[in-house]
């Protein structure tokens, strides 16, 4: 297409011009004598070949400069791609619109969002009435706004102006794959574009690593990238209490992950417990500990308190608050089982570790049974085996449900008297008495990060025991591990997490018979360390991610009918109830709001937290892509990328229409003319290295010397 | 470009007006030619006593060998110094010395009516070169003679020692511009076998025949025992192809004509004629002759100047 056609017939006239000029020449040629013709006829002979090859390039060059003006002046529109007459043919375009939370990021001109709406309307609204649409919205998962190619422009857009902008991140690669599938399944005779809208986020590009999006080559992609082009976020991404089940009266430490975008700035965080200010930090901008601000938390009552951390007002608001739920129990004792003499160190121990006289509840192991053993940090059982398989059955419920067993061996019970149970870590083989010249040993952490001993090492030294006797194992449980050793393959402690709790077992005994190991200065520290281990097992979560399905039953397994859950809004949460196993389980539904969510049971009728819901924060990295990288993602050829509404139509208009090369024409046009003047005149004057001319002094000597390898 | 070598009609003219050397050599020229000498590098026969080494022996001051006394030996010229050591009777003898005979070979083919520009042709250069270092020679004592030829010898003069002979063979000259033909090669055999003594050949030309034949013509002079003087007369245009831009040519001896376009040609040109020029200097440098190279724009009484001085040198 051109637009100025009648100018083709000026470069039809141009380019012959250096043909004509040419003829004209040759025919005004001058008639000269000359003494003999035999010296040219040699050259002409020898250069004739070179002379017509430089005669033709002059005259290509001088032919091609006059065609190029001529079409530079037609003006040709030329289309990306496709041929030109396709400019006008139908056209189905699916809009992949990113739908994730970072997409309510604050701009000058409202949010992305607001941008991105408009984009994908202005798209609908310049498609004629032969072409289709559809609409995509990338979250999570894939969602058809409008599944397949309508032309209804109107319910489209009125869909779309009705949209608001999600609340989790995004994944392109199945949105587009989803809006590609539409357009192929449509009609793959009509032109094919997807329109990607989205913040300049490099995050949901990230999913077309992993899975490439299916792409088709004939099929033209325009990337929006409305995002600013230096975003600036900050907010809390995760936290974490230590210990994680809070006791009322001990030091709790909560440390906040902060994740920030941009440009580093100072920062205030701020804890708010039951919406009152609990805490502030204040966050440099170099500070090496910016990632991970901690608190101390204040004295709670027992109870569940709503807690939240404040990041300041910033372009991405909804991340700005972090939810989370301290709940806040009782002392909880430790049940000991073993006779009053064997007990001893550890009561002792226990009693002295934690402060108080309450810490432990000392039974003999013929009252285990009556005990509800729920209402204990751990149970700790000394030379109390063998048990009845009643008591049995009652512990390692009590351990599946979270709680955690010290096993201390005796001499009350032989290798044999644990082979009813199925919770142990290691099947003991034998009770082995050492020899004199081995009874020496120096204790090794094999887990020195393990919870138990972790901070037990500090300020100990290097833990030696006298051993007399001990508990030999066989080979331990696959999934069990050994925390501390005495020698080579010779455990001292093991652990096997078992359900949801977990089972401790040493290979000594908790009195003097077996070692001096209750006298060592690391027994009180590592009983105490069990009976708080045993605590923060069974703890639960101070916070849950936006989910579509949440289990009530396994979080609440204690509940007794059905609940009613509120959303922060206030607004009834769906509860469903099936039956597995034929159990009765309870799952709450669409769980992605922020906030804390009240649960009202029959016993509670006033409702109390039980949730505490974030947004994902892998969202709020808003680290940009770069726009180069696009086209590689995607994997598509005819890929362009726009960063606002404007470049985007002019971009849509030059695939669809083309656009005018006449300044490229007169740029090359403007080349080859320099080309053939430089060209021109090295002719002119004769070629580096060309033969020199005859020098003849005033004596007549001829002074150079002509090639030898002329034939004269 | 060059422009036609038309006669230019006012030189033309003033050459025309006069006859003999004054057509070619005024006064001044005359007076600045009458200093130099041309010498011979090897000996020469001539008839009368001059400056120029002879094969004979004669009554020189210099001496030459000693024969044994002879019957018909004059006994003045023995010599008793060497009678007195040798008790036997010697005589000196002493190199004869005789005036040069210079033989002129002027080509006169139409290929020397050549001028580009303004220039003179290659003829008339030819011309006035033969009337300087005839002038020279004749002011010398020495005799001068001429062979004018093209495609045979077209006039022939024998060698004489005065200005009123030099004068008659300038006007020969004149009354026989170029003509159409050439034939250089047979002339100058035809030359070398008509000189019996031994001489200086000059030969005036452009040399535009078959290498191979011109020079073994000049070897031709060579065996006869001749000192040969080769003037390749050039014009700047014939050695350079100068022209600009694209023209017909025509030769100048065969009429043929050729669309050339010199801008492209130049290079190869050069190279072609520079091997050409070549082959002559090597030629000449094997067989002893003395080549030089006369472009038509060069100044004539420099050249003769610089090429006596030079050759005044080397006959020492």
């Amino acid at each position: 297409m051109f637009l100025t056609p009648f100018f083709l017939i000026a470069a039809g006239v141009g380019a012959t011009v250096p043909l004509v000029l040419h003829l004209m020449q040759n025919r005004k040629k001058v008639h000269l004598p000359f003494p003999t013709l035999r010296f040219l006829k040699l050259a002409e002979k020898h250069s004739s070949r070179k002379m017509r090859l430089e005669n033709f390039l002059l005259w290509l060059l001088r032919t091609l400069i006059m065609a190029l003006l001529g079409m530079a002046f037609a003006m040709p529109m030329i289309r990306k791609s496709g041929l030109g007459w396709l400019g006008d043919a139908p056209r189905d375009v699916a809009i992949v619109l990113d739908a994730s939370y970072s997409m309510g990021y604050h701009t000058e001109r409202g949010t992305v969002w607001d941008k991105g709406v408009e984009s994908a309307v202005a798209i609908i609204e310049g498609l004629s009435d032969k072409d289709r649409f559809c609409i995509f919205l990338a979250r999570e998962q894939p969602e058809a706004l409008v599944a397949e190619p309508v032309s209804n422009k109107q319910e489209g857009i009125a869909r779309l102006r009705a949209l608001q902008p999600g609340q989790t991140t995004s994944r392109l690669g199945p949105a587009i794959t989803a809006a590609m599938r539409a357009l192929l399944k449509a009609d793959t005779r009509r032109e094919r574009e997807i329109h990607i809208i989205t913040d300049s986020q490099a995050l949901p590009w990230q999913s077309l690593a992993t899975e490439k999006a299916e792409v088709d080559a004939k099929t033209a992609f325009f990337v929006s990238l409305l995002g600013v082009a230096a975003p600036e976020n900050a907010g809390v991404s995760s936290i974490e209490l230590q210990p994680p089940v809070v006791r009322k009266g001990s030091d709790v430490k909560l440390t906040a992950k902060l994740l920030r975008t941009g440009t580093a700035a100072d920062t205030t965080l701020s804890l708010f417990i039951n919406d009152k200010e609990a805490g502030r930090r204040s966050i440099a901008a170099n500070d090496p500990e910016a990632a991970a601000p901690s608190f101390t938390l204040p004295a709670l009552d027992v109870g569940v308190h709503a807690a939240r951390i404040q990041t300041p007002d910033d372009n991405l608001p909804i991340d700005n608050a972090f939810y989370f739920l301290i709940r806040v129990q009782a002392q909880m004792p430790s049940l000991v089982v073993g006779n009053e003499s064997e007990t001893l160190f550890l009561r002792t121990a226990l009693r002295t570790g934690f402060g108080r006289a309450n810490a432990l509840v000392s039974v003999t192991h013929e009252q285990i049974t009556d005990k509800p053993l729920s209402a204990y940090a751990c149970v700790i059982l000394c030379n109390a085996l063998p048990l009845p398989g009643q008591a049995i059955a009652a512990i390692e419920s009590y351990v599946k449900t979270g709680g955690v067993l010290v096993v201390f061996p005796g001499m009350g019970a032989n290798p044999e008297a644990y082979q009813a149970w199925n919770c142990l870590p290691g099947m003991p083989t034998a009770i082995e008495d050492l020899p004199l010249s081995q009874r020496n040993r120096t204790l090794t952490w094999d887990q020195p990060q393990h919870l138990l001993v972790r901070t037990l090492r500090e300020g100990i030294g290097i833990p030696a025991l006298a051993i007399r006797r001990r508990l030999a194992f066989g080979k331990l449980h696959q999934t069990a591990q050994r925390i501390v050793s005495m020698g080579a393959n010779q455990p001292f402690l093991i652990e096997r997490p078992f359900g949801d709790g977990h089972v401790l077992m040493f290979a000594v005994s908790a009195d003097r018979t077996w070692s001096d190991f209750p006298l060592s200065p690391f027994f009180l520290p590592l009983l105490v360390q069990c009976a708080d281990y045993g605590a923060g097992v069974g703890a639960s979560a101070p916070f849950e991610w936006a989910t579509d399905s949440l289990s009530l039953t396994e979080r609440f397994p204690e509940m007794k009918g059905a609940p009613t859950l509120s959303a922060p809004d206030g607004q009834p949460v769906s509860v469903r109830s099936s039956v597995v196993d034929g159990r009765t389980v309870l799952n709450a539904e669409n769980l992605t709001m922020p906030g804390f969510y009240p649960m009202a049971t029959a016993e509670q009728p006033e409702g109390r937290p039980a949730f505490a819901v974030n947004l994902p924060r892998d969202e709020s990295d808003l680290t940009p892509v770069a726009d180069k990288e696009i086209p590689k993602q995607l994997g598509a050829k005819q890929t362009v990328v726009a960063t606002d509404l404007a470049m985007l139509r002019e971009l849509i208009a030059e695939h669809r229409i083309g656009r005018t090369y006449g300044e490229h024409l007169l740029w090359l046009a403007f080349i080859l003319t320099v080309i053939e003047f430089i060209y021109a005149n090295m002719l002119a004057r004769g070629k580096m290295g060309g033969a020199e001319k005859v020098k003849v002094d005033a004596a007549g000597h001829v002074e150079t010397h002509a090639p030898k390898h002329v034939e004269v | 470009m060059a422009s036609d070598p038309q006669p230019k009609a006012k030189a033309r003219a003033k050459t025309e007006e006069k006859e003999g050397i004054s057509a070619f050599l005024n006064p001044a020229e005359m007076h600045k030619l009458g200093r130099l000498v041309l010498l011979s590098r090897y000996t020469v026969e001539g008839n009368l006593a001059g400056a120029h080494r002879s094969p004979l022996r004669g009554p020189s001051s210099e001496f030459a060998d000693h024969k044994s006394y002879g019957i018909g030996d004059e006994t003045k010229h023995i010599d008793w110094r060497v009678f007195a050591r040798t008790d036997k009777y010697f005589i000196k003898r002493y190199e004869d010395e005789t005036n040069l005979r210079v033989y002129f070979a002027l080509d006169r083919s139409a290929s020397m009516g050549y001028a580009s520009g303004d220039g003179p042709t290659k003829f008339e250069f030819a011309c006035h070169l033969m009337a300087a270092l005839g002038y020279v020679i004749v002011k010398a004592r020495d005799s001068v003679g001429l062979f004018l030829h093209a495609e045979k010898v077209d006039v022939r003069l024998d060698a004489a020692n005065s200005f009123q002979h030099l004068n008659n063979m300038l006007k020969h000259v004149q009354q026989h511009p170029p003509s159409e033909g050439t034939d250089i090669a047979k002339t100058l055999h035809e030359i070398a076998g008509t000189i019996r003594r031994r001489a200086l050949v000059i030969v005036i030309s452009d040399l535009l025949g078959d290498e191979a034949a011109i020079v073994k013509a000049l070897a031709h002079l060579r065996k006869q025992r001749h000192d040969v003087l080769v003037f390749q007369t050039l014009d700047p245009a014939e050695i350079d192809l100068t022209f600009k831009k694209p023209c017909e040519l025509h030769d100048l001896e065969t009429g043929e004509h050729l669309p050339v376009n010199p801008r492209g040609l130049a290079d190869e040109y050069r190279k072609v004629f520079g091997a050409f020029l070549e082959q002559y200097k090597k030629a000449c440098a094997g067989m002893n002759i003395d080549y030089r190279l006369v472009p038509t724009d060069q100044p004539l009484e420099s050249f003769v100047r610089a090429y006596l001085e030079e050759r005044r040198r080397l006959s020492r």
